[in-house]
């Protein structure tokens, strides 16, 4: 064994359980590919090896010595490096400029030695095989070849065991290819790999040996060449208590939310969404399952005026409003839960009164009609804060407590309320579970269900499979940027089978309503 | 007001409370080592001003500019924009007002006397709206076009008062004496406060309450607070921007005419001094509240009255206060040492429960 | 009138320029370091101001001009700690901190030439000290270059002026070909990803604002043993503004901002003879102001116009 890790024990400030006595050990030499739905641990366990985050009990035993990796400088000069999903590059450098970075070569007296570090750089992308230009720079290339110099960044600084997070994310079918024909080389040259993914297909592709998390913890190691795709979706997704919410049968009505083909780029320029055709109607919930990354945060942001379509239609009770600012989607009564409450769905500094009137501040009673259009009335704005706090169990002390210092559970009710309390003809619920509390879950799914029941048309997205499952009439399943699958009937629908949509494990191959 | 926004209040306060009283105290300090007679120095410098009318009268006066400059950094500021265009907009306000002053002499008295603040309005909104349509349009930085915008100001006006408005017969670059209709009238001689202070004291309110009680001050402080917010919630976040950069201006420009009505009677070469830059200081100590304000520019005209007394009674001169000025500001800018004190003041309070 | 105005254009012209754009390069040149550092500095100004009056103190208490440099950029290296310390180490805003740290040196200096001197217009020493003037007599005889370097009446560029024109290849050597630029231009273009290869990225700003520090003393230096033997009172009068407008009309960079600052130096100049001119010197003065409005404008719009033309080809 290359690497052992046992008894991995890791909670966070906030609470939240990441590593429960994981063990993880690696064969020198292989392609150990590190499997796991959202939140499952995965980063956690590798952010633990990389030196980025202590762990609170168990040990690292590396080649054969039980070590304590404090930083990632540490791993570096062990030899474990790693290459993170966001890019660590300065775009105005050049590639070779980037990849010695920190110990660069040197000439006598202090000058750097730029052609030896082209010469460096050109030396380790032969031996290699990861083709790169050393004198252009990051700004100037592709995100393929981004990721190639990140990769040689790492072995520049002798990385013997390489971690790759989820290093397809961002790269075309093309790259893909391109990328798992180097790591095969890195192999072929005595380096061992661990490599994170959603995508099963690559798990069958490239690992030699596979490692399922589940719930912070591992659930099971295998041989590739013995498993299969739906094996190890099933160890992924399997839970042990089902998440059932009590609602009566849906009755849809006329459609409310109808996209047509819709086509978009994410922002770093590779296409994102591959049409999209979507109808929502009133009355029923549709649930978007999928692993995060494959297009929903995306296809929210297009609904609600945040990002710019580049093809294809939104319609929404009818009316044509594709790429309309978000100010007019919402006055068609739009509700939209973001799946960040920090980054979009509040202002931190801003009291919860004026986190509650977001889109009502410039309407009557919180602001005054004709001449007084332009003046807000305090009293008005805190009595309907009084109330949703009352009305949404909001616990704080009062409406005048910033956003800022409520708990997570509490500042998404604040969220939920705002949104919920206008009763939307469209509600977009994305994430609205995330990192709450289990009461609160409750009360928020309640709350979704109560406005479906009020003939809402609600389109909701998570990462939990759970809770799509247990809230949706109708689902679909996100997979890089198309619907791959759509279950009618989800009252017998099991995790395992959506799982292998969503992992890439089974794809196009849309079923309507022939689950069993 | 309740607990929890008591506590916050109290949290806040004692940070500015302690950062005053260190500035004060290291001023103390070199009072006694430079000064031959120390105590007569610090009595000059922080009770005298209280000793009569006249002293007091002098606070006053020089609290109204700072007033207007730091209630129109707040306002940018709260939009998160680094405008410090202050000193820019009251050069032009100062200069549009005098010259409906100097020109505009066949309007009846109260007419002109409004149409000579309207001016300095348009004057400040003008320069106001420059740096922030370049902003909000095309993300040109404001801290470098208002800073340009700035000596442009202050050098267009020194040219006009070179040669086109200057008063030949006087040995300064400066305008005639304005008309008496437009001027401000005294009202504690023979100190030259004046009634601007009425108009400093009512920008305050209105300020207040365009922030805090209208939609635009809404939008432009949410901006200000998480721009990302804003948009989700369908907010122009350009138009927040320039409003905030035109509000800012308007402000700055009034203090800029009131000052010359005021208490120069007639436009100056280079007569303010930096009061753009002192506004930036008490809109921080203010900690961008325009009630606030009122209260910071009070302190830091204070003291300098204080230092201007001592300077005449002792062997310091007034620029001393500067150092307090400036440990004031590193204190209550330093993020590091306020949230400490709020920090400090939560565990008490934890504590006490 | 128009010969008037081309009669300026001579050669003495470009010997006052060079001059008068002396303390700006070097503020400027500093700036470069910080804005390459990601630092946005605005207290060049009040650096200088301080820097020229504790130099000049320093100068002419051991009736030493070099000695006197040295204690400008210890001065400026001091104030710069104190800037570092705050902005760096306590997190204060750069802006705000650069602005308290102007009006500090303005107030202070008066305070001090009250104190010490005795007069709060200026500290004009019984005994000053000046940077020498250096001619190099041999260049008389190439035709044009005698007149730009030692000037009409033969007396020479001072030594200064020499050390800020050398400056700016040092500078563009040093950020662009030694290990430590390379560093300092990546903590400054993306503090995340440099303190992921271990670079520390506080530590490379304190470096930057220091070394900053060192270029506005010898700008402040300049001020008060070259530029006049003197000190006034706000005797920079906005040249730590004009270095900022410099470094970023010269797009950060060294030679750009040697340009920029050398336009800003001409305005100076032609507006010191603009009385012969009969040309408004502030409106000539006003011109380099304006400029880089409309270029920082250009820069906006030519990205912004990118931003849009990409998101149009997406």
């Amino acid at each position: 064994m290359l690497l052992e890790m046992r008894g991995i024990t890791k909670t966070y400030d906030g609470g939240v359980q990441a590593n429960r006595d994981v063990s993880f050990s690696v064969r020198a030499g292989e392609i150990h590919a590190l499997v796991g739905e959202n939140g499952a641990g995965k980063s956690t366990l590798m952010k633990i090896l990389f030196g980025l985050e202590p762990m609170d009990a168990g040990e690292i035993i590396y080649k054969g010595q039980k070590v304590r990796i404090q930083s990632p400088e540490q791993a570096l000069e062990m030899g474990i490096g790693m290459v993170h999903q966001h890019f660590m590059l300065i775009p105005s450098l050049t590639v070779a400029e980037n990849i010695v970075l920190g110990h660069e070569p040197r000439l006598g007296g202090g000058r750097f030695d730029f052609a030896r570090a082209v010469r460096i750089t050109r030396e380790l992308s032969e031996q290699y095989g990861l083709s790169v230009n050393p004198q252009a720079r990051i700004e100037e290339i592709s995100v393929g070849a981004r990721q190639r110099v990140e990769i040689l960044k790492a072995l520049y600084r002798g990385a013997e065991l390489l971690i790759l997070d989820e290093p397809t994310a961002v790269l075309t079918p093309k790259e893909t290819n391109d990328l798992f024909v180097s790591l095969k080389q890195l192999i072929d040259r005595g380096h061992t790999i661990i490599f994170i993914t959603h995508k099963l297909q690559e798990v069958i592709a490239i690992s030699d040996r596979v490692t399922v998390m589940r719930q912070g913890r591992t659930v099971g190691t295998m041989n590739t060449a013995d498993t299969t795709k739906e094996a190890i979706s099933r160890l992924m997704v399997g839970r042990d208590v089902l998440l059932r919410v009590a609602k009566p049968p849906a009755k849809p009505g006329k459609p409310v939310l109808v996209t047509n083909d819709l086509r978009a780029k994410s922002d770093k320029g590779n296409e994102i969404l591959k049409g999209i055709s979507l109808t929502v109607h009133a009355g029923e919930i549709v649930g978007i399952a999928g692993v995060e990354g494959n297009g929903q945060s995306e296809f929210v942001e297009i609904l609600t005026g945040l990002r710019r379509a580049t093809g294809g239609q939104v319609k929404i009770g009818g009316q044509d409003v594709t790429n309309w600012p978000p100010k007019d989607i919402r006055r068609l009564g739009v509700g939209h839960v973001p799946e960040d409450r920090h980054v979009h769905g509040s202002a931190g500094l801003a009291s919860i009164a004026e986190n509650l009137i977001l889109d009502r501040y410039d309407q009557p009673p919180f602001a005054g009609q004709g001449l007084a259009r332009f003046i807000i009335r305090p009293k008005a704005i805190r009595s309907f804060a009084r109330e949703l706090i009352d009305r949404f169990d909001i616990r704080a002390e009062n409406e005048l407590v910033p956003a800022g210092a409520l708990s997570g559970g509490n500042l998404q009710k604040v969220i939920i309320a705002r949104e919920f309390v206008k009763q939307p003809q469209l509600l977009i619920a994305a994430q609205p579970t995330r990192g709450v509390d289990i009461g609160a879950i409750e009360f928020i799914h309640q709350e979704i269900v109560r406005q479906r029941d009020n003939g809402a048309a609600v389109l909701l997205i998570s990462a939990d499979l759970q809770e799509v499952l247990a809230l949706s009439d109708r689902l679909v399943v996100f997979y890089e940027g198309e619907i791959v699958a759509e279950f009618t009937d989800t009252a017998h629908l099991t995790e395992e089978e959506v799982g292998y949509y969503m992992l890439g494990a089974w794809r196009d191959r849309t079923q309507k309503g022939e689950s069993k | 007001m309740n607990g929890d926004r008591l506590r916050r209040f109290a949290a806040e306060a004692l940070g500015i409370v302690v950062a005053f009283a260190l500035a004060i105290a290291v001023g103390m300090v070199l009072v006694l080592l430079l000064s031959a007679e120390p105590g007569h120095a610090l009595y000059a410098l922080l009770i005298q001003p209280l000793t009569s009318a006249f002293y007091f009268g002098n606070v006053l006066e020089r609290a109204i500019p700072l007033i207007f400059a730091g209630l129109s950094v707040a306002v940018s500021f709260q939009a998160r924009q680094f405008n410090i265009g202050a000193e820019g907009a009251i050069y032009i306000g100062a200069l549009f007002g005098t010259l409906i002053a100097l020109y505009a002499t066949f309007l009846p008295g109260p007419v002109h006397q409004l149409a000579v603040f309207i001016a300095a309005i348009i004057g400040g909104a003008l320069v106001g709206w420059l740096p922030g349509w370049l902003k909000a349009r095309f993300g040109a930085n404001e801290v470098v076009s208002t800073l340009m915008l700035n000596t442009i100001a202050i050098k267009f006006t020194s040219y006009l008062l070179s040669d086109p408005i200057r008063d030949k017969s006087s040995g300064y670059t400066q305008t005639v004496t304005l008309p008496d209709q437009v001027l401000l009238a005294r009202i504690l001689p023979p100190s030259r406060l004046h009634t601007g202070l009425f108009i400093a004291l009512l920008a305050v309110v209105v300020t207040y309450g365009f922030l805090y009680r209208t939609t635009i001050g809404y939008e432009i402080r949410m901006v200000g607070i998480n721009p990302r917010f804003a948009a989700y919630g369908g907010i122009d976040h350009r138009r927040a921007i320039v409003l905030a950069f035109v509000v800012s201006g308007i402000l700055a420009g009034l203090g800029g005419i009131v000052e010359v009505v005021g208490i120069h009677q007639k436009l100056i070469e280079n007569f303010s001094p930096g009061y753009g830059f002192d506004g930036l200081l008490v809109a921080i100590i203010a900690r961008l509240h325009p009630l606030a304000v009122p209260f910071a520019a009070f302190f830091y005209a204070y003291l300098r009255a204080g230092a201007a007394i001592m300077e005449r009674e002792s062997d310091i001169p007034q620029e001393m206060v500067s150092v307090i000025q400036v440990i004031l500001i590193l204190f209550i800018t330093a993020e590091a040492l306020m949230s400490f004190f709020r920090k400090r003041m939560n565990r008490r309070t934890e504590h006490a429960r | 009138m128009l010969a008037d105005i081309l009669a300026v254009f001579n050669l003495g012209l470009i010997f006052m320029a060079l001059r008068v754009t002396t303390p700006i390069l070097f503020a400027a040149l500093g700036g470069v370091i910080s804005e390459q550092a990601g630092v946005v500095n605005v207290a060049l100004e009040g650096l200088m101001l301080f820097s020229a009056l504790i130099g000049l103190f320093v100068g002419v208490t051991f009736q030493s001009p070099w000695l006197g440099l040295l204690g400008a950029i210890v001065a400026s290296l001091l104030l710069s700690l104190v800037f570092a310390f705050v902005t760096q180490t306590l997190k204060a805003d750069e802006v705000v901190v650069g602005i308290a740290i102007n009006v500090f040196a303005v107030g202070f200096t008066v305070f001090l030439m009250q104190e010490f001197g005795g007069d709060k217009g200026s500290y004009n020493p019984a005994h000053p000290v000046a940077l020498p003037n250096v001619p190099i007599p041999w260049l008389n005889g190439v035709p044009g270059l005698g007149m730009i370097v030692n000037g009409p009446n033969g007396q020479g560029l001072n030594v200064m002026t020499y050390l800020s024109l050398l400056s700016v290849p040092l500078l563009t050597f040093f950020l662009y070909r030694t290990v430590f630029g390379l560093r300092l231009r990546s903590v400054g273009e993306s503090p995340l990803a440099a303190a992921s290869v271990g670079i520390r990225v506080i530590r490379m700003k304190y470096y930057a604002i220091l070394l900053t520090g060192i270029f506005t003393g010898m700008a402040g230096a300049f001020m008060s043993m070259a530029y006049v033997n003197m000190f006034l009172r706000n005797m920079t009068a906005g040249r730590g503004f004009i270095a900022l407008a410099a470094v970023l009309l010269g797009a950060r960079k060294p030679w750009g901002t040697f340009l920029a600052a050398l336009l800003f130096g001409f305005a100076e100049a032609i507006s010191n003879m603009a009385q012969s001119l009969r040309l408004p010197s502030q409106l000539v003065t006003m011109f380099p102001y304006a400029v880089t409005i409309i270029t920082l404008t250009w820069f906006s719009v030519r990205d912004y116009r990118r931003r849009q033309r990409r998101e149009a080809a997406l």
